[in-house]
């Protein structure tokens, strides 16, 4: 006895039906033979399937290979030369006779940060996002790191927001927001970091940097430009919050 | 650097999960569990070279896709033709009937059901394999197979027939070229 509505028991079975055919086609197979029957072979052989043949797990070594060769590259990952490189720039720090900023709050920092910003600069990798738009920029940072760095747009300033970047700084993650005056780049590297202290103005291998803190974050705005400019701008980013 | 980590970490989080229906599908593919593996691994490092383009959509469709191209690529290179997509009226249809040594081989059930999955066409196979022991619908098979709903719904009824009728022991032979 044939039933023109049994091959859509094939759906039912299957979940494909909306709750509401679903259910009027449950009250035609309870009163239909061959529907019922159709439903009821459908479901052996499905749970035949589930029981005597169930699916073959990946081998845990298999597993292992792909997530080995997913892997990224170490200079990617560890980065082990930019610890090289601030324990250098250190050096030549101590070398050059100012060991008392051992002991000023944010001077580890800020060894970091410019070693950062040349690297940035030498590895031709200063920006990821390209944006001058403030609404861009500030939430492709969003799930990259743990924080959410200012962008205040600075355009009517002379400031002129060109993108932003993820980098490290002392191993941890940082963001990092670059703007640009005349032929002046400005690199904002901002990291969630306990860094005490108030703002200062430091030098560092001919860069300019201010340092200062708030809302538990650090920052440190790393420039060739001029003291009296890379101060002016330290303190619209400040005034920007 | 810290967008290819973060495509690194994305990739393991939204692909990874899903390697073992992956790899089952491959079994299933090249009927060999080392072919399978080699395929498997080739097709996910594959699928994360061009997993930029694939923002916020859920990979497993994608993924699949990938794993049964590889499959088809290596069922190709090596020649072997194991999976090599039939004709609905290729003669090979019919011959789902167990050979008297798969009979008794396999004596359990458990072992005569792998083989009669094993022994369906390849095309009735893959819809069959996504749908039962994937859990995919119909959509997603679709976009794995690179067909229409319909051929979807087809094949799978038709593949069901065929492995209840063979599994229950009345053989194929009323079925053939008659299909849901």
């Amino acid at each position: 006895m044939a039933c023109e509505r049994s091959p859509e028991l094939m759906l039912l079975v299957d979940g494909e039906l909306s709750p509401f055919e679903a259910r009027a086609l449950e009250a035609h197979a309870a009163s239909c033979d061959t529907c019922a029957r159709e439903r009821a072979r459908l479901e052996a052989l499905s749970a035949a399937i589930a029981t005597t043949a169930p699916p073959r797990p990946a081998p845990p070594d298999l597993r292992r290979r792909i997530e080995r060769a997913l892997e990224p590259a170490p200079s990617a990952r560890a980065r082990p030369w930019l610890s090289l490189a601030a324990a250098l720039l250190l050096g030549a720090v101590i070398g050059g006779g100012a060991t008392w900023q051992l002991v000023v709050p944010g001077r580890a920092g800020v060894d970091s940060a410019v070693a950062v910003h040349v690297r940035a600069l030498m590895a031709n990798h200063l920006i990821e996002i390209a944006s001058s738009d403030q609404h861009a920029v500030r939430p492709w940072f969003a799930g990259k790191v743990p924080l959410a760095p200012p962008a205040p747009n600075l355009d009517a300033h002379g400031f002129m927001l060109v993108g932003g970047r993820i980098d490290q700084i002392d191993g941890k993650p940082a963001a990092a927001v670059v703007y640009r005056r005349r032929q002046h780049i400005v690199d904002l590297i901002v990291a969630a970091m306990p860094e005490g202290g108030a703002p200062r103005h430091l030098v560092r291998h001919g860069y300019n940097v201010e340092f200062w803190n708030a809302d538990g974050l650090a920052f440190w705005a790393v420039s060739d430009l001029n003291p009296d400019e890379l101060r002016e701008f330290a303190e619209l980013v400040r005034a920007a919050r | 650097m810290g967008e290819e980590n973060e495509r690194h970490e994305r990739f393991r989080r939204q692909a990874l999960p899903h390697l073992d229906a992956a790899y089952n599908f491959a079994c299933w593919l090249l009927h060999n569990e080392v072919d399978a593996e080699d395929v498997v691994q080739e097709a996910f490092l594959r699928a994360f070279r061009s997993f930029g383009e694939l923002r916020d959509t859920e990979p497993r469709a994608w993924l699949m896709a990938i794993v049964r191209n590889a499959a088809f690529d290596f069922l190709r290179r090596s020649r072997r033709g194991a999976g090599v997509l039939l004709r609905e009226e290729d003669p090979r249809l019919v011959s789902l009937e167990p050979s008297p040594e798969d009979v008794s081989i396999a004596r359990s059930d458990e072992r005569r059901l792998v083989r009669l999955i094993a022994s369906l066409p390849p095309q009735f196979r893959e819809v069959l394999i996504l749908r039962e022991q994937a859990g995919l619908a119909y959509q997603e098979i679709a976009t794995i197979i690179g067909a229409p709903i319909g051929t979807v719904m087809s094949r799978l009824a038709r593949g069901r027939r065929l492995l209840a009728d063979a599994w229950q022991g009345t053989g194929p032979g009323k079925e053939r070229r008659h299909g849901v």
